[in-house]
């Protein structure tokens, strides 16, 4: 048992390192790459002055970057350990939907609708989809994790169907509201890294100290119980805790598809299933694949931009089949 | 539960109620607001006489438009049927599994990459091969005996979710295109015109007849793998076949109209309540309970914000949806 414990500890470090230092280099090119180039001295200089193209739009949106990431990652983290689902993820359950049904209603409804609003009206309406999902799952003081994945696909696609309604209705200006609703991270600035930056510095420490719940869950209810921990309120607890943190990151860069359902599965192959090391790894992973995926959007075509959350559809979706039709 | 053997004059009852019913439906789309039509000159409909407009828009633009409602609602039922047999999971549908998308996406593909001026042309081969491609996900799925009906959601909605980002892609970087696009993914019937009828009639609903002759193995299949092997059924084999037949069907009415989701979740979970699980009785009854709903669906899409058209995928989305809830709900174990 010991040695297990050291050589798993061990090998936390080792991956937190690398993710660490990789995140770094990305972060690094993230800033330096774009549609204008930015020459070292420039950097430098703008660094000093306080202003210009990288610190005014490339800083804020790689922060934002990190944040969101970093949140998709540990709420889908949570949310798999506790529908005890591997399959699960925020977007899955119909979190995004509510979200961006909002946004598509703000957007195309209302033209003139103020700009910075529309954040904290899609985590208003993100939380309350998550709410309508709780509440038909719940049953007999408890919220089965098959219930609360249903009716989230459930849900999902019923404001799924109302979003496709209102961009036919009004098609000629859909684009706008398209791209939201797909996940970029595009114009994003300081204000909204303000918007985000708080419920990821109180979420993800509160993820972590909840780490050893989410391990105890894994054995089942009944042992659960035996062990002395309120299922229920623990269980709520953290679904709270997975509608703030998903809310949040859907507010500012909408729909970032697979972050969530990925990235926790990548770390528990790593590094097992003990969810002290898979939490913040999966904040460290997280934050690593959304920098990759939205450098790469802005690199590949530029001044053309492919929204962050279709990389990273396209680069978590093959690995989502490997997992589904060849393991085991 | 509901699976008391129903005798045969109740049986035919409940047909007849539901072709009634389908007439009743039919005779409002034909004549729902048609311009120019009174009760004074609504005989000239029927003489012959077809230069009124109000004669064209019946015959021209309602009637087709009905008829192909009512076939794809068939097809896609009759489709929803065999998914759900084959799968063995009550909520097995094109829409929650993947195929719609896979069809959609291969569509946009297409329009993309051919710029062609007839594109009814290029729409059919494409949203064929898309389904195909979404059915072979859902086939190398359900081969696994690990797949309960939740994972087998879920891994549709992941697929579904990749192709669904994969066609917003594409639709971003070409936003020309877009609104056409987007309107068809929505599924529609307005553009319906004899063609399409020709296409529908002769080419999807012999499908549709032939798979009643799965029924008995679809039967057989509900008793379980192992069950089915035992009793001499070549298990894999009925469950290919039954794929490519619901691949074929799905992608026609993909094809013809766009996706359509939960009309082949919730006819035959529907037609199981009134006549019991045996596939025989089954499939008949979800033909016609298809066709009234999607029918219906249509109208309800048409009138809902008259002038303007509601398409008749969102429709059917939004009643779907609480009826999958329902449907989780009633299972009361949570095994489900």
């Amino acid at each position: 048992m010991r040695p297990q414990r050291m050589i798993t500890r061990r090998r936390f470090w080792i991956l937190f390192a690398a993710g660490l230092g990789l995140l770094l280099v990305f972060a690094a090119l993230s800033l330096r790459f774009g549609a204008v180039f930015v020459s070292l001295e420039q950097l430098v200089e703008e660094w000093r002055k306080g202003q210009g193209i990288v610190f005014e739009y490339r800083l804020p949106r790689l922060l934002i970057a990190i944040l969101v990431g970093m949140n998709m990652a540990v709420a889908g983290a949570v949310i798999q350990g506790v529908t005890r689902n591997p399959m699960a993820a925020p977007d899955l359950i119909g979190l995004n939907a509510g979200g961006g049904l909002v946004i598509a209603i703000l957007l195309l409804m209302i033209p003139d609708f103020p700009a910075y609003t529309l954040p904290v009206a899609s985590f208003c309406g993100a939380a309350a989809a998550g709410g309508l999902v709780f509440l038909l799952a719940y049953r007999k003081g408890s919220i089965a994790p098959t219930r609360l994945v249903l009716s989230g696909v459930a849900v999902g696609s019923g404001l799924q169907a109302l979003i496709t309604l209102l961009l036919v209705k009004y098609a000629p200006n859909a684009a706008q509201a398209l791209v939201f609703l797909k996940g970029s991270l595009y114009a994003r600035t300081w204000p909204h890294v303000g918007m985000i930056a708080p419920w990821t510095l109180a979420g993800i420490p509160l993820a972590f100290f909840f780490s050893r719940v989410l391990s105890m869950l894994q054995l089942g209810e009944e042992s659960v119980r035996g062990l002395g921990l309120r299922v229920h309120l623990a269980r709520l607890l953290l679904l709270a805790l997975v509608v703030a943190l998903a809310g949040s990151s859907v507010a500012v860069a909408g729909t970032i598809g697979f972050v969530g359902l990925i990235v926790p599965h990548l770390v528990k192959y790593l590094i097992g299933p003990d969810f002290r090391f898979v939490i913040p790894l999966s904040a460290l992973f997280g934050a690593l694949l959304l920098v990759t995926a939205d450098m790469i959007g802005r690199v590949i075509m530029p001044p053309a931009e492919i929204p962050a959350g279709i990389l990273t559809a396209l680069i978590g979706a093959p690995y989502f089949l490997y997992l589904l039709i060849l393991r085991r | 539960m509901n699976g008391q053997r129903r005798s045969v004059p109740s049986f035919l009852l409940l047909v007849f109620c539901l072709f009634a019913l389908l007439l009743a439906a039919l005779a409002v789309s034909l004549f729902w607001r048609v311009k120019g039509l009174s009760f004074e000159h609504w005989f000239e409909l029927f003489n012959g006489k077809t230069d009124s407009l109000a004669a064209y828009t019946v015959w021209n633009v309602r009637l087709p438009r009905a008829l192909l409602a009512m076939l794809l609602g068939a097809v896609l039922a009759v489709a929803g049927c065999l998914l759900q047999g084959m799968t063995r999971n009550d909520l097995a549908d094109p829409e929650v599994i993947g195929v719609n998308q896979g069809a959609s996406l291969f569509v946009v593909l297409g329009l993309l990459l051919f710029d062609t001026k007839d594109a009814s042309l290029l729409i059919l081969p494409s949203a064929f091969f898309g389904s195909f491609l979404g059915g072979i996900v859902v086939y190398l799925l359900s081969l696994q005996g690990r797949y309960t009906p939740v994972r087998l959601v879920l891994a549709g909605l992941a697929v579904s979710f990749f192709f669904g980002s994969l066609t917003t892609g594409l639709l971003l970087m070409h936003e020309a295109t877009l609104s056409d696009i987007l309107y068809w993914m929505a599924g529609k019937l307005s553009g319906a015109n004899w063609t399409d009828i020709q296409i529908a009639l002769f080419g999807l609903f012999p499908v549709v007849l032939l798979s009643w002759l799965f029924s008995s193995q679809l039967n057989v299949l509900a008793l379980g793998d192992e069950m089915a092997g035992g009793l001499g059924q070549r298990v894999a084999l009925i469950r290919r076949l039954a794929m490519l037949t619901a691949s074929v069907l799905v992608g026609g009415a993909v094809a013809l109209a766009g996706p359509i989701g939960f009309v082949g979740l919730m006819v035959p979970h529907m037609a199981r309540l009134m006549a019991g699980p045996n596939y025989r009785l089954l499939i008949p009854l979800s033909i016609l309970l298809g066709a009234d709903l999607l029918l219906l669906s249509d109208l309800v899409g048409q009138m809902l914000f008259y002038p303007v058209e509601t398409p008749v995928g969102i429709i059917t989305a939004l009643t779907g949806t609480p009826f999958f809830l329902y449907l989780m709900r009633r299972n009361k174990g949570g095994s489900v």
